[in-house]
């Protein structure tokens, strides 16, 4: 298939193999047991299943964040490996999970933005690059005085927002999301969801999104895997694999999913008179 | 009176902080509260720095020139404030002088294993893999040699003086920071915002020094100002057993050792130096404690 921006072959990743120091060889831990999928360009793929099924190991072999032990990633119809040049390391950016620890605690937002766009030469000029970090805060829905806080001073959600920016800062055509809302509140995730779902077609993007949630995915993707310990057990698109679950495990994972509220909600009644 | 010092004041229990709480920093800023703990810290080295410097101007005499006619003479006695020592020297300006040498040596002592021991410990806890290992049995070796006769064998081996002092305190005392940087590089190299700045193509210098290095470098901090203590300590007890700043230059240490014979007659030459040693080393103390204090809340 020609159209397909990102294609993963039989990809494996161990941990902890080799041989001790005595020459005993050292059972690895098969983290990834050779996955295949690919993903069209604009298109939204997630990828789901119980924490330790390797789906975030798989985003960070994708990212170039881990090694892969065996398989090939094509990427524009490049080989995509560990070692990648600037450009292709900026095609693919990453919205990691956990907001309270993906943004430096002792940078400012816009000098970290502002970091990120110099070194990748994106804007040449200080000036320059603190004006695109406003404009990257705007388009998530942060107010340009975010520029000069550090992060402890914004919320969960916000901080996700300010991750979001700086996933997009560099222009990627793949973002990979690894479960951007799982450490947020229910009432946020909504609006997380409903940024990254406007954005992708706004800069039509395509996405990589890990879940554990299929609900959440539900929402925002197109088509769907479902992983288990270390393998891809079935994929499908995703109105298809969520109505008529062909293994069990799908089936209990379907059963385990939250319901997120409904986004249409009736006017507030007037609130009680005070006492 | 014994009823008031033996009940302990209700503040102890609510900032029980392990170690730090048992320091003597610890129990100043219990009573007065950190920033004002720091002030005292900052003041107290802050003057002793400006004794130092300008011990030149300030001394009265020379450090170094003998009048035995006086010597021995009491505190006050011929306009020598705090006497004369064997030698007929003035004891103020030998105590101002020396600590000129001793926080000059003691800087040194502190400024190069920290700057060493971070970069390498940094690099190799970032890097893993063997770097790391090769590390740690350094680490390992190093600690595992008694400090004091391996400084007192590197002075044998260098020749005494105060840049010999600086190398062999060097040799030893990186270990320490390396590991403690080692150890919080290990840690914060899986944390999602150094995994999202290489993500970020950053290069992995910029990385080490302006992502990690600024959320690491609490810890090495507080240590260096504990460590200059014990480093003026160590400098004293190397000039006590004759192996530290050779003579005549006055250092702490030399004035403690030459006083022993004099204890019981004219005690004021061994309390003097002593004193100066307390008086900094509370002031470090109480510096190294409250920065302990602050930056651990981020």
């Amino acid at each position: 298939m020609a159209d397909q921006l990102l294609e993963v072959k039989d990809l494996c990743v161990h941990f902890g193999g080799g041989r001790t120091l005595l020459g005993k060889k050292k059972v690895p831990f098969e983290a990834l047991k050779g996955i295949d999928f690919s993903i069209a360009a604009g298109e939204a793929f997630a990828i789901v299943g119980e924490s330790g099924a390797g789906k975030s190991t798989a985003a960070r072999c994708v990212v170039g964040l881990q090694k892969s032990t065996r398989g090939e990633i094509t990427f524009q119809g490049a080989p995509l490996g560990f070692h990648r040049d600037r450009d292709q390391r900026r095609a693919v950016q990453m919205v990691f999970q956990d907001p309270y620890s993906s943004l430096s605690p002792r940078m400012t937002v816009g000098g970290a933005l502002a970091e990120l766009l110099r070194v990748n030469k994106v804007c040449g000029t200080k000036e320059a690059a603190r004006e695109r970090a406003g404009e990257l805060l705007e388009m998530v829905g942060m107010p340009p005085s975010a520029l000069d806080q550090r992060p402890r001073a914004f919320s969960g959600g916000q901080r996700q927002r300010i991750g979001i920016a700086r996933a997009i800062a560099l222009e990627p055509a793949l973002l990979v999301a690894d479960e951007p809302v799982s450490a947020l509140d229910v009432s946020i995730q909504a609006s997380i969801l409903g940024l990254l779902k406007r954005l992708q077609r706004e800069l039509g993007l395509t996405m990589l999104f890990i879940s554990h949630d299929l609900a959440v995915v539900r929402q925002l993707c197109d088509r769907v895997a479902v992983m288990c310990d270390g393998e891809i057990i079935e994929m499908g698109p995703v109105s298809e694999v969520l109505a008529a679950p062909r293994e069990e495990f799908t089936k209990n994972l379907l059963a385990a999913a939250t319901d997120l509220p409904d986004l249409e909600m009736e006017p507030l009644a007037a609130p009680p008179p005070k006492p | 009176m014994t009823e008031e010092m033996i009940s302990p004041p209700a503040r102890v229990l609510d900032s029980d902080r392990g170690r730090i709480g048992r320091s003597i920093g610890g129990a100043v800023r219990r009573h007065v509260g950190g920033n004002v703990s720091l002030a005292i810290g900052i003041g107290i080295v802050g003057l002793m720095v400006l004794l130092a410097a300008f011990a030149s101007v300030i001394a009265p005499y020379d450090p170094l020139k003998q009048d035995v006619a006086n010597a021995l003479l009491a505190p006050g006695e011929a306009g020598h404030l705090l006497g004369t020592d064997q030698l007929g020297r003035d004891v103020l300006s030998r105590l101002l002088y020396g600590a000129r040498l001793d926080i000059f040596v003691a800087l040194g002592s502190v400024i190069f294993p920290f700057t060493i021991g971070i970069a390498i410990g940094i690099v190799a806890g970032f890097r893993g893999g063997w770097v790391d290992s090769l590390l740690v049995g350094v680490i390992d070796v190093v600690f595992a040699f008694p400090v004091l006769v391996l400084l007192i064998a590197l002075l044998f081996v260098l020749g005494p003086g105060i840049l010999t002092i600086i190398v062999a305190i060097t040799l030893v005392d990186w270990v320490a920071y390396a590991q403690l940087t080692r150890t919080s590089a290990r840690r914060e190299r899986n944390q999602e915002y150094i995994l999202a700045a290489r993500t970020g193509g950053i290069p992995v210098w910029r990385i080490l020094l302006r992502h990690m290095l600024p959320n690491i470098i609490a810890q090495p901090v507080v240590l260096a100002f504990s460590d200059a203590l014990l480093i003026i300590l160590t400098i004293t007890t190397l000039g006590f057993l004759g192996l530290g700043v050779p003579p005549p230059q006055p250092d702490w240490g030399t004035m403690i050792s030459e006083a022993q014979p004099y204890l019981s007659t004219q005690w004021w030459l061994g309390v003097a130096p002593g004193v100066a040693i307390i008086f900094t080393g509370l002031g470090l103390s109480l510096i190294a404690d409250s920065l302990a204090e602050r930056l651990d809340a981020r």
